[in-house]
């Protein structure tokens, strides 16, 4: 049932002996220095970059410049395939490894893939590795397990020679015997020659992306295994496959890929299903490897140091079937999809696909080599209208007759410059006017002009574009406009939204819409030269010069030089020669042949892929992919970044800005930038590539980083900084507010001293005693009575002098001492002895004022000083103080305390030194000792 | 099994000689239950050149027979064939072709016939010499092919095992 089903499926036998017909194809040189790599594999990476494996190792690639990113010898790669971010390799010397812009790191290794070499690799949904070998079956690999599945689990044969990964997560191996499905692991379906497939020896594998595999064999060509459709199902290529082994495969959109042993890449159309493409360049030669690239052009290497890239989008037929199609002097499209031309040689039609098995088909027209065809329309009735420059009008109608009409039949002039089909019936633009054809024949149309290069019918308007008389347009029952003053308009074309463009030789795109609106892209190429044509694909206007190609979109506004995009640069071609096929395709006639143009949206935004390489903060290597925080000194930024644009390498050029440092958005040509000295701070580096004018608003490649604040201008830094001073301010402060509050209170202390000193100095007692003592000498002896009041008076007036020194000498204090006890004597008689020892080297040591005459006259206020034995005082200084001691005889009657007394020497002197007043009472005697001090300065 | 009989010759088709050489002393095993293969053939026993001194070119300067002795081919047959019945096979043997130290994988068609008493193989291919880093000079590049023609026939028969 199953084979039936095959048998009825099989699609279309390629008998491909050569054709001229190819996408344009781009060659990439891949050169380090003066050698020539011989590149064996390819892979793109997830940023673009083409990487590919050489005899001299990994390199990489952005169409422009080639980087070295493993050095190796001889053909050391087995396979490769990219990753998330940059790519693995598989090496015949068995080691798996990993490589990054920056690094390349051996994921695993295994001596068993020297015997089985892998020779495919493969990354599914959730990053398990794949790999095929070959002998060993199939590997898997994650991050935990290594596991193998070999011809014991139903893998069909160990030998394993290719494998890829369904968008489902399906794994398919092309094995020596047929193609084996697998889902977690385990067989789900066999493809060998017992199912219907053409050849076991299957060589390559490739998933496409309408989920079904194509298969490449060892003779029996390219085949398609069909897996949605429930049984299994082959669509073979051929019966008979005449172009040996195919060592690749790949379905890109509606083209199949087959990369050949000796006949390079053979592209296949399946939307046309009539026949492939090969490109007479890479006869020969045998391809290495194929990969389609992410704008959906085809790659291929074929040994040489050269990777060819295929753009599907642009197609040129320079000659078919001896026929010189660079010199095409009409060209339209017909409802039946073919396409109808002119040349010098006669008018002919073919379908809009050029192949070997399809030929021209040559229209019965009589050619006048000076009257010839120079436009062409198709009617909606199936009949194609021929204009020719001289010689009226030919209509062919869809029975083949040819009818002729000229100027006897009512046409304006002979001379038809342009012929265009329209609602009411067929227009004609003449040296003379405009002529209508319709049911009633032909009809002279009002419009001033005499000489007009094209006219169009929108909305049963009239348009004509004139010589140097602008475009007149005027309605089926009257009135008109005219546009763009007395310049000269050569084609009209009809935008997606309906409306009328005009455009001449430096006019620019001049809207129909109301006179006066001013036109677009006057200055631009092609405008600044000479203007071929406008067509109109994919919503864009086309316009095709000798100067350029410009794409311009009416909706948006936006224009796109595309000439080197579509490698449409120095041409040369007749007017108006441009139709649009049902497909969309846009067909122009110019000196490099037939043009097939099939743009892409890409095309039109304008887009350039870009890639942030590596940024490195203070020469050191950092992620582009998150905000990235460094110290202060590590603040000179290097970003290498590239734009992908293997169409045109050459012309991409980049906008960048640093935000953080300044707003200005700057161009430049350089793909590596350094800032220096950047200030700490938040930054966004951003870049976008772009080709012609500007990035417009493309988006930005943004690399996020901060600087930080050195350590000491950290916010915590300066907070702990500015505790510590206003600690130590606060420390400072509070001693000196202490030093303050001590001399205050030593102030204090030594005018209470010296007031409790004057005190009781006038102490009535002391002064009625000395009274009553000099009452009795007065009588008895007068001169000692003078001899005392002298004495008291020098006594008195020693206390005056010394209350406001802070230290004087012993030497002083032993005389006012002396003087003092004098007096006394005079009271007490006999009955008192100082004895005051005080070796001449203490005599000029220091001691608080009164200190002794103090201690002293405390020892008489508070002791019974009459009595058997002498009271004796003695007054004795050592090394280092003075001690006034004396026996303890306790008063009957207590004296009158004047509050003063040990307890304010004690203090004046902890004022002044560390060391203490002693107080001692022992062996019935109260001692004081006074430290001595330093002496006044 | 093994091969006890060999037949291997060259053909050089060059715009001003033919050249063809043969070799009888090639040697093979052959494993019917694996499917697996390997042939040896002493490059430096090859006769029937033009003259000696082509021989003496041929064993020095191009093939280097004192560094690389002999050419190896091994490997597998592709097709699930069953060798031990009579018939005749067109199979694919596929495996590491090795002349001059370099080894090429290739793909080689064969006719395999079985009979009563051991099997013979048939094959021809093509050998790029560039593939092989034979590098023939400018002077003599009209004489020599840069694709020489193979014909290999071997006799194999059981060898007791």
């Amino acid at each position: 049932m199953s084979m039936k089903l095959v048998s009825t499926l099989v699609l279309c036998v390629l008998s491909v002996t050569a054709a001229a017909q190819f996408p344009l194809v781009r060659a990439v040189e891949v050169r380090t220095g003066q050698r020539r790599p011989a590149i064996s594999r390819m892979a793109q990476d997830a940023q673009g970059l083409l990487w590919a494996a050489t005899d001299e190792g990994l390199l990489r690639t952005d169409g422009d410049r080639v980087e070295t990113m493993l050095a190796m010898e001889g053909d050391g790669i087995t396979a490769m395939a990219p990753v998330q971010e940059g790519i693995i390799i598989a090496t015949l010397d068995g080691a798996l490894v990993h490589c990054t812009g920056e690094r390349c790191d051996t994921l695993a290794c295994d001596t068993t893939w020297r015997v089985h070499p892998i020779t495919a690799l493969a990354i599914d949904k959730h990053g398990v590795i794949w790999a095929a070998t070959y002998g060993g079956g199939l590997l898997r690999i994650d991050r935990t397990e290594r596991r193998s599945i070999t011809h014991a689990d139903g893998l069909p044969d160990d030998h394993v020679n290719d494998l890829d990964v369904l968008s489902d997560g399906r794994v398919v191996a092309a094995t020596d015997q047929g193609l084996a499905l697998f889902r977690d692991g385990r067989v789900e379906a066999v493809m060998s020659e017992r199912e219907g497939a053409p050849d076991n020896l299957t060589l390559c594998v490739h998933a496409s992306a309408d989920g079904s595999v194509w298969a490449g064999t060892d003779r029996g060509g390219v085949f398609q295994w069909r897996l949605a459709e429930g049984p299994l199902a082959v669509l073979k290529f051929s019966t008979s496959w005449e172009m040996g082994p195919v060592r690749n495969v790949l379905a890109v959109g509606d083209m199949v890929w087959a990369g050949t042993d000796a006949d390079g890449p053979i592209a296949v159309d399946l939307r046309l299903q009539q026949g492939a493409y090969r490109s007479r360049d890479a006869m020969g030669k045998a391809v290495k490897d194929l990969l389609v690239d992410h704008d959906g052009a085809v790659w291929w290497c074929d040994g040489t140091e050269l990777l060819h890239r295929a753009d599907p989008s642009i197609l040129f037929v320079p000659e078919h079937e001896g026929l010189d199609l660079r010199r095409i002097t009409a060209l339209c499209t017909d409802a039946a999809g073919r396409i109808w031309f002119a040349t010098a040689e006669g008018l002919f039609n073919h379908v809009a696909f050029f192949s070997e098995e399809r030929t021209i088909t040559r229209v019965p027209v009589p050619v006048d080599k000076r009257a010839g065809i120079i436009s062409l329309a198709a009617d909606n009735n199936g009949n194609v209208w021929a204009a020719t420059f001289g010689n009226g009008v030919y209509k062919v109608q869809a029975d083949g007759r040819v009818k002729h009409y000229t100027s006897a039949d009512g046409l304006s002039n002979d001379n038809v410059l342009s012929v265009r089909s329209g609602e009411r019936g067929i227009w004609f633009a003449t040296l003379e006017g405009v002529s209508l054809y319709d049911a009633d024949g032909f009809h002279r149309q009002p419009v001033q002009a005499g000489f007009v290069y094209d006219v169009a019918e929108a909305e049963r308007i009239a348009y004509a574009a004139t010589d140097g008389e602008g475009v007149w347009s005027w309605a089926e029952f009257g009135g008109g406009e005219h546009y763009g003053a007395d310049s000269s308009f050569y084609t009209l074309v009809r935008d997606p939204q309906g409306r009328i463009w005009a455009a001449g030789s430096g006019t620019g795109f001049l809207p129909l819409l109301q006179p006066g609106l001013h036109p677009i892209a006057a200055d631009r190429p092609p405008f600044d030269g000479e203007l071929y044509a406008i067509g109109c694909s994919g919503g864009s206007l086309i316009a095709f010069g000798n100067t350029g190609v410009l794409a311009f979109d009416p909706k948006s506004g936006a224009l796109r030089d595309v000439t080197a995009a579509f490698s449409l640069d120095g041409i040369t071609a007749e007017l108006n020669v441009v139709a649009t096929d049902s497909s969309g395709a846009l067909w122009f006639g110019c000196s490099k042949g037939l043009v097939r143009v099939r743009p892409t949206p890409a095309h039109f935004i304008g887009h350039i892929a870009t890639a942030l390489l590596s940024a490195r903060l203070g020469n050191e290597v950092v992620r582009t992919d998150s905000t990235v925080s460094v110290d202060h000194d590590r603040n000179t930024l290097v970003v290498r970044f590239t734009g992908l644009h293997y169409a045109d390498p050459g012309a991409v050029r980049f906008e960048y800005r640093l935000i953080g440092l300044d707003t200005t958005v700057n161009r430049t040509r350089d793909r590596e930038l350094t800032f220096n000295a950047l200030m700490p701070g938040d930054y966004i580096f951003g870049v976008r590539a772009y080709t012609g004018d500007g990035a417009g608003d493309a988006p930005w490649q943004e690399f996020r980083f901060s600087i930080n604040l050195p350590w000491w201008r950290t916010a915590w830094a300066i907070a702990a900084g500015m505790v510590l001073l206003l600690l130590v301010a606060f420390v400072a402060l509070r001693a000196r507010e202490r030093r303050i509050r001590y001399r205050d209170r030593m102030e204090q202390e030594k005018v209470r001293f010296q007031l409790d000193a004057l005190r009781s100095q006038v102490d009535p007692h002391f002064l009625f005693n000395s009274f009553n003592a000099l009452v009795e000498l007065i009588e008895s002896d007068p001169s000692i009575a003078v001899q005392h009041v002298e004495q008291l008076s020098i006594f008195f007036r020693n206390i005056l002098q010394m209350r406001d020194r802070e230290r004087i000498s012993l030497q002083e204090e032993i005389a006012l001492l002396e003087n003092y006890v004098a007096l006394e004597q005079r009271r007490f008689g006999n009955a008192i002895q100082v004895d005051i020892h005080v070796p001449d080297s203490l005599q000029h040591s220091g001691i608080v004022p009164l200190t002794l005459q103090l201690l002293v006259e405390n020892a008489l206020k508070h002791n019974t000083v009459v009595g058997r034995d002498v009271f004796i005082i003695s007054v004795r200084a050592t090394a280092d103080h003075v001690e006034v001691s004396n026996p303890i005889r306790p008063r009957l009657t207590p004296p009158r305390s004047t509050g003063f007394g040990i307890q304010s020497i004690t203090r004046r002197y902890a004022a002044l030194t560390d060391r203490p007043v002693e107080v001692l009472r022992e062996d019935g005697l109260f001692t004081v000792r006074i430290p001595l001090i330093e002496p006044e300065p | 099994m093994r091969a006890v009989s060999s037949t291997i010759s060259f053909l050089s088709e060059a715009p001003l000689e033919t050249i063809t050489a043969s070799n009888a002393q090639g040697t093979g095993l052959l494993d019917l239950v694996e499917h697996t293969f390997a042939v040896r053939i002493p490059v430096s026993e090859f006769v029937g050149f033009n003259s000696p001194l082509q021989r003496e070119h041929f064993n020095e300067n191009y093939m280097a027979t004192a560094k690389w002795p002999s050419a190896t081919f091994q490997g597998r047959i592709i097709e699930a064939v069953e060798l031990d019945r009579p018939g005749t096979y067109s199979v694919r043997a596929k495996g590491a072709l090795t002349i001059r130290g370099v080894a090429r994988e290739r793909i080689l068609p064969c006719t395999i016939v079985v009979d009563a008493s051991g099997l013979s193989v048939h094959s021809a291919f093509e050998v790029v010499l560039d593939d092989h880093g034979i590098r023939i000079p400018r002077l003599v590049q009209q004489k020599i092919a840069a694709t020489v023609r193979v014909e290999m026939s071997m006799r194999f028969v059981a060898d007791g095992r």
